[in-house]
């Protein structure tokens, strides 16, 4: 631990600097500039008047955590702070929360300076600061996942397993009352129930079957709500286009319109030197726009693309993402070369694949740009984070320290950059 | 300590402010314009969301709007829209919120409130003057209601009176309605679609 506080020193000193950030973005970004901002303040007013938001409407499918949350904050804080800065302060402690749990969850895996960088590259990562700072149910949803994935790295001994799995299985419920992309994580969760007991057969049945079985009774009254007012439609649950008027017609007008195979396979050269949607090639381009939404702000809600320095700052940031990609990806060759001793990590890697399925299925059936962004996996922070840990950890002292002091100046950089009116 | 949190939070929630005179609902709803639209659109009645006639955009609107923008006369008209539904009209007002120049606009304006009838317990008119650089003006009217003696007032219509030209952008700032929009897009002389 010695060699490596000088690395804890300059990732917290890093940390602390992009919280500064975070909530110092929170109250600089203008008022429901925030993805779906309206729709989401909509629901805030229904239960901050103590009732549900009609599903019908652009958000109101989404479930009433995050939204009664919301509503305790409003009355809580004074009304010299906005509702919508509240309601995204609530992100930004779901941020924080996140971040925690991935550190705190890779240093028992990991060397304390690599579980350090790899959760502030994680918590300085552009897709994670917007989503983070913005006002939605996307963080809080991220961080009861990752709550409930980190219960399953460390699951215990097995005559205690299905009261670890009760708790799990209570983090997905509010994961799955906040957001529906829970839904997908509830599977893999029961995957690392099912791997770590493997060995006792009966007890890994009963744990799995109670991460499932939890969170959907709990959430069943809503989705049941949903499924009757769709009439049975299952994609009412993850999109306000298949019941709210409004959001089917924006959707349905949003290029591309049609998707083709090839939108899959061709990355645009505007995925580093213009990262956004408006971009020559971008907006059929899925590995483009998911890889530009997840170094930069592909979407333009955040940062204003229009002014030449912050487009420039952003391709540097975009084309410095290439780092950290490429780390990730020589860890994913690292838990291919050892699985069984990354088998910790199955219930994780799981929900990253399901997630990303899910999102390819997604951007397949509402095939408009906005349906491509890389915030809808970012309950995958975990696994991700985990993999740039697995990256650094398979290489040489020297290049470990070259590495972990790039990825901080990374760190930096994102920072800089995502910082609202810092560039400007 | 869990006990006390929760009592000081439960204690909070009942400890709101007591309501709110009109004048204070609507000198508020004017700070908050804006700033902060999430609390200005609670203090609005249902109806009034019906009233303004704003709707959303959607992409190609935004796009064939630049073009004819950028013909200028040349440019075909654009095409007849149905009206837009309440739903729309709603995310419409707060949204137009946070664009550019909004804020802008709203911070060169100062007001007064000049007059308050209250005819009955739950009807209330609340006059005030919207005071722009260099000594331009004019009067918006607010009509409030509440539901009994003991419910907060809300804003259930605005009128403005005496607006000209050159008063448009303030006007559609301090209220912002469809009718205003098509004003000031033709003052400034680009497509009012």
């Amino acid at each position: 631990v010695t060699g490596d506080r000088p690395w804890l020193v300059a990732a917290g000193a890093i940390a602390g600097l992009a919280l500064v950030g975070r909530i110092h973005d929170a109250f600089t970004l203008p008022p429901l500039q925030d993805f779906d901002g309206a729709g989401h303040a909509l629901n805030a007013v229904a239960l901050h008047a103590g009732r549900l938001p009609d599903p019908t409407t652009w958000a109101g499918f989404h479930p009433p955590l995050y939204y009664a949350l919301g509503a305790v904050v409003w009355a809580l804080l004074p009304e010299s702070v906005p509702v919508h800065v509240g309601l995204r302060l609530i992100s930004v402690a779901a941020g924080i929360g996140m971040a925690l749990v991935v550190w705190r969850t890779l240093r028992r895996r990991f060397a304390p300076a690599d579980a350090a960088v790899a959760s502030l590259v994680l918590f300085c990562a552009p897709v994670f600061v917007l989503s983070t700072s913005m006002l939605g149910n996307e963080a809080l949803c991220a961080f009861l996942v990752t709550a409930a994935l980190a219960r399953t790295t460390a699951i215990g001994p097995p005559e205690r397993a299905a009261r670890h799995a009760s708790a799990t299985g209570a983090w997905l419920a509010a994961a799955l009352l906040t957001k529906a992309t829970a839904l997908v994580a509830l599977g893999p969760c029961a995957l690392g129930y099912g791997v770590a007991l493997r060995r006792t057969p009966r007890r890994a049945v009963l744990a799995a079957s109670l991460v499932v079985v939890l969170p959907l009774a709990v959430a069943a009254p809503h989705f049941a709500r949903l499924l009757r007012v769709s009439g049975g439609d299952v994609l009412a649950a993850f999109s306000g286009g298949a019941v709210s008027p409004a959001a089917q017609k924006e959707m349905r007008s949003q290029p591309p319109g049609e998707r083709h195979l090839a939108d899959y396979v061709t990355i645009p050269s505007a995925t580093f030197l213009a990262p956004v949607y408006a971009a020559p090639g971008m907006v059929r381009s899925v590995p483009g726009l998911l890889y530009a939404s997840t170094w930069a702000d592909a979407h333009e809600r955040f940062l204003p693309a229009w002014n030449p320095r912050v487009l420039a700052a952003e391709s540097l940031l975009a084309m410095a993402g290439l780092l950290p990609t490429g780390i990730a990806l020589l860890g994913v060759i690292g838990v291919l070369r050892r699985p069984r001793a990354h088998a910790w990590l199955v219930a994780s890697l799981a929900l990253a694949g399901a997630l990303l399925v899910a999102l390819l299925r997604y951007s397949w059936i509402l095939p408009a740009y906005s349906s491509v962004k890389a915030s809808y996996l970012l309950s995958a922070g975990l696994p991700a984070a985990a993999l740039l840990a697995v990256g650094l950890g398979g290489r040489s002292a020297a290049w470990r320290g070259v590495l972990r002091g790039a990825l901080l100046a990374f760190a930096l950089l994102a920072i800089g950059v995502t910082w609202i009116g810092f560039v400007t | 300590v869990r006990r006390l949190v929760l009592g000081v939070v439960v204690l909070l929630l009942a400890c709101g402010r007591p309501p709110l005179d009109p004048a204070t609902v609507v000198d508020d709803y004017l700070h908050e314009l804006g700033r902060d639209p999430i609390r200005a659109f609670s203090r609005v009645t249902p109806s009034f969301q019906t009233r303004h006639g704003l709707r959303l955009a959607t992409d190609p609107e935004v796009r064939a709007w630049q073009h004819r923008r950028s013909r200028g006369a040349s440019a075909a008209p654009a095409p007849e829209r149905p009206p837009p539904t309440p739903e729309e009209e709603r995310l419409a007002w707060l949204a137009v919120q946070g664009k550019p120049g909004y804020q802008t606009e709203l911070a060169r304006l100062t007001w007064q409130i000049m007059d308050v009838e209250q005819p009955d317990d739950l009807r209330a008119l609340v006059k005030t003057r919207i005071e722009l650089p260099r000594g331009r003006s004019f009067e918006q009217i607010f009509q409030l209601v509440r539901a009994s003696p003991r419910a907060p007032w809300r804003i259930d219509q605005v009128e403005q009176v005496g607006v000209g030209e050159d008063e448009l952008a303030a006007a559609f700032v301090t209220n912002p309605t469809e009718a205003t929009r098509e004003r000031l897009a033709a003052h400034l002389g680009v497509p009012a679609d």
